[in-house]
């Protein structure tokens, strides 16, 4: 290759015109060096005989070159390898875990019932993607989360449905029967975590339709138990307090103000929360957000800041439909809001990865305003209406990759800590104190095993126990 | 000057021997081990920063910034080819690229680049096709070269 980069050079000077040879051979040897004879005729002839040749062999080069070329346009409507870039494909991955937990709950704790204190195996994620990119800036993508549940959850505890005689908690039975042999199948459940179409023609500018992942924060995109460091998740991604998933549109693009350096956009325009959000909206409002972020990507360090500010209205209505006699053609349709709230949600996110050392934080405020009142049992029996509420939750995370390479080569070992915090104003005044301490273990890319300690405490609570203590391990796989 | 048609030939043919020489001299410098960074002949690329084909190689950019999508073709993973790209271009080792795609699979559903085992012919069938190859694998014509990474 080298001695075809040598020719290549070689061929502008072999056809020099006569008139611009002057500057070249100033360069080298002048014209009244050679008549003067200061260069041999020997070497002279010497000279001749090796361009001649480098000649002969540029032009069994450019030949070769010339074959090359025209044999791969031959092939160029075969496939290389079996693997063509642009023709329709399916991608298939997903990940799945196994997590062990056991709560040391107080027999006079706030929330003893409402959570397992026997040692217990549970199968929380079990996800599977489809991923398909149809062209050069359009793909489709489905993530599928599916889970045992709803058999044998309990109902009751959403609806506050709480009275001095006590929470009736309702077990969910989805078991079906074979009618041929009698045998017992317990019905799990599918939830549709994504299903979008993605058009990109450029890095700054893409939109997605569909259902799509809320584009806030750190956690609520990684998501994947191989990908989250811990086993359990920070409260206001357990409590929803910014809608987890939308549908509707969203546009994205990006840009590259330095080197490694990137600013990301996005704005969402959804259908919002809502009782059936995801197949219809109850009002005519739609849900708005704003991401940016700002982040400096190098391969040994990572900074990055964002934030997201959604808005949106809940809608809940009931109907009433009379249907008249086929003589009266007369019918009532009644369609009256039971619940209606606008909320105002912001978030903002931390990123830092240096040396090892990964520090993620979030921080995210909730405000919720009621037009209208939904009716609410409260633990006295008495009947009422919540009043508007705010809520801020945070968590920060701290975890350090231990420098092993030499010892146990690519198995990650890393220890990390989290504190989480989450409280209410004017709804349940129930602040929610948790720290975690644990250890990830990575032996290969794909899989993760993890053990870790957690602390609660509910410091408001005064005439219950208000801590608890909890430990887990948890195996993650992605494939 | 006197110049008669003899001594532009003989001036001609010192040129010629001067860069011959000049050059091989730079062939001896040229290591066929060095990584060549490629992209198809029919891409209108400007100026590319080895930044620029990091991002690209961890889709952090998706188009050369002219509406042509850029389209990242590894070699095979364990070849010698992709390991030295890793570790000059990427600057990440194969399980460190691992985990990324891992990572990114999880957030984003796409996979990483596609793997050929002739990333010069892959290169020259795709249209956007940006790739590396060994300057002593390289062949004139086939595809553009953007940059050269040296590999002691």
């Amino acid at each position: 290759m080298g001695f075809l980069t040598v020719l290549v050079m070689l061929a502008p000077a072999a056809t020099i015109p006569q008139g611009e040879t002057s500057a070249v051979v100033d360069a080298g040897v002048t014209a009244e060096e050679a008549e003067t004879g200061q260069v041999k005729p020997e070497d002279l002839k010497k000279m001749r005989r090796e361009i001649e040749a480098a000649n002969k062999e540029l032009g069994k080069l450019r030949q070769e070159v010339e074959e090359v070329r025209s044999e791969l346009k031959e092939k160029d409507n075969e496939d290389l390898t079996g693997e063509a870039q642009f023709e329709p494909s399916l991608d298939i991955s997903g990940f799945f875990d196994l997590t062990f937990y056991k709560n040391f709950i107080p027999e006079n704790h706030i929330v003893k019932h409402f959570f397992p204190d026997v040692s217990t195996f549970a199968m929380q994620n079990l996800n599977l993607y489809f991923y398909s990119r149809m062209t050069e800036s359009l793909s489709a993508f489905i993530e599928l989360k599916f889970t045992f549940l709803p058999n044998g959850s309990e109902t009751g505890i959403r609806d506050f449905d709480v009275t001095k005689h006590g929470l009736t908690l309702k077990r969910t039975d989805s078991t079906a029967t074979d009618p041929l042999t009698l045998e017992e199948y317990d019905l799990g459940g599918v939830i549709i975590e994504r299903a979008q179409l993605e058009w990109r023609p450029s890095n700054y500018f893409g939109i997605i339709a569909g259902r799509f992942l809320t584009p806030f924060g750190i956690w609520n995109t990684d998501h994947g138990p191989t990908v989250i460091i811990p086993i359990r998740y920070p409260n206001f991604q357990i409590y929803h307090d910014m809608p987890l998933a939308q549908t509707g549109l969203e546009a994205f693009g990006r840009m590259f103000p330095a080197a490694n350096t990137y600013f990301d956009w996005a704005v969402t325009v959804s259908n919002g929360r809502g009782p059936v959000e995801a197949t219809v909206d109850l009002d005519e409002n739609k849900a708005v957000g704003l991401r940016l972020k700002l982040s400096y990507e190098s391969p040994d360090k990572t900074f990055s800041l964002g934030g997201y500010g959604y808005t949106g209205d809940y809608t809940d209505t009931v109907k009433s439909v009379t249907l008249g006699g086929s003589q009266t053609g007369t019918s009532a349709y009644d369609e009256d809001i039971y619940e209606k709230y606008t909320e105002y949600v912001g978030s903002l996110d931390l990123l830092i990865e240096l040396f090892g050392v990964r520090f993620q934080a979030e921080y995210l405020r909730r405000l919720v305003k009621y037009s209208t009142r939904p009716l609410w049992y409260f633990s006295d029996e008495t009947i009422g209406n919540p009043g508007d509420w705010v809520s801020n939750s945070a968590y920060g995370l701290l975890a350090y990759e231990l420098p092993l390479q030499d010892l146990i080569g690519t198995f990650k070992i890393s220890p990390y800590v989290m504190a989480d915090y989450y409280g209410e104003v004017d709804f349940s005044n129930l602040d929610a104190v948790v720290a975690i301490f644990g250890l990830n273990l990575k032996p290969v890319p794909n899989v993760v095993i993890k053990v870790e300690g957690t602390w609660a405490k509910h410091p408001d609570v005064k005439l219950y126990e208000n801590t608890l203590w909890g430990v887990g391990a948890q195996l993650a796989t992605s494939f | 000057m006197k110049r008669d048609g003899k001594t532009i030939r003989l001036a001609a043919w010192l040129a010629a021997a001067s860069i011959v020489f000049g050059a091989a001299e730079n062939h001896a410098a040229d290591n066929p081990r060095d990584i060549l960074i490629i992209v198809n002949l029919g891409a209108s690329v400007g100026d590319v920063t080895i930044d620029q084909v990091r991002d690209i190689f961890l889709k952090k950019r998706t188009d050369w910034g002219s509406g042509l999508s850029a389209v990242p073709v590894h070699a095979r993973k364990g070849s010698p080819l992709r390991r030295d790209f890793l570790e000059h271009v990427l600057k990440i080792s194969q399980d460190q690229e691992d985990e990324y795609w891992a990572k990114m699979t999880i957030r984003f559903g796409f996979p990483g680049p596609p793997e050929f085992a002739n990333t010069l012919k892959a290169v020259f069938r795709l249209r956007g096709a940006v790739s590396y190859v060994y300057r002593g694998e390289y062949k004139e014509g086939v595809a553009k070269v953007l940059f050269v990474v040296p590999v002691d």
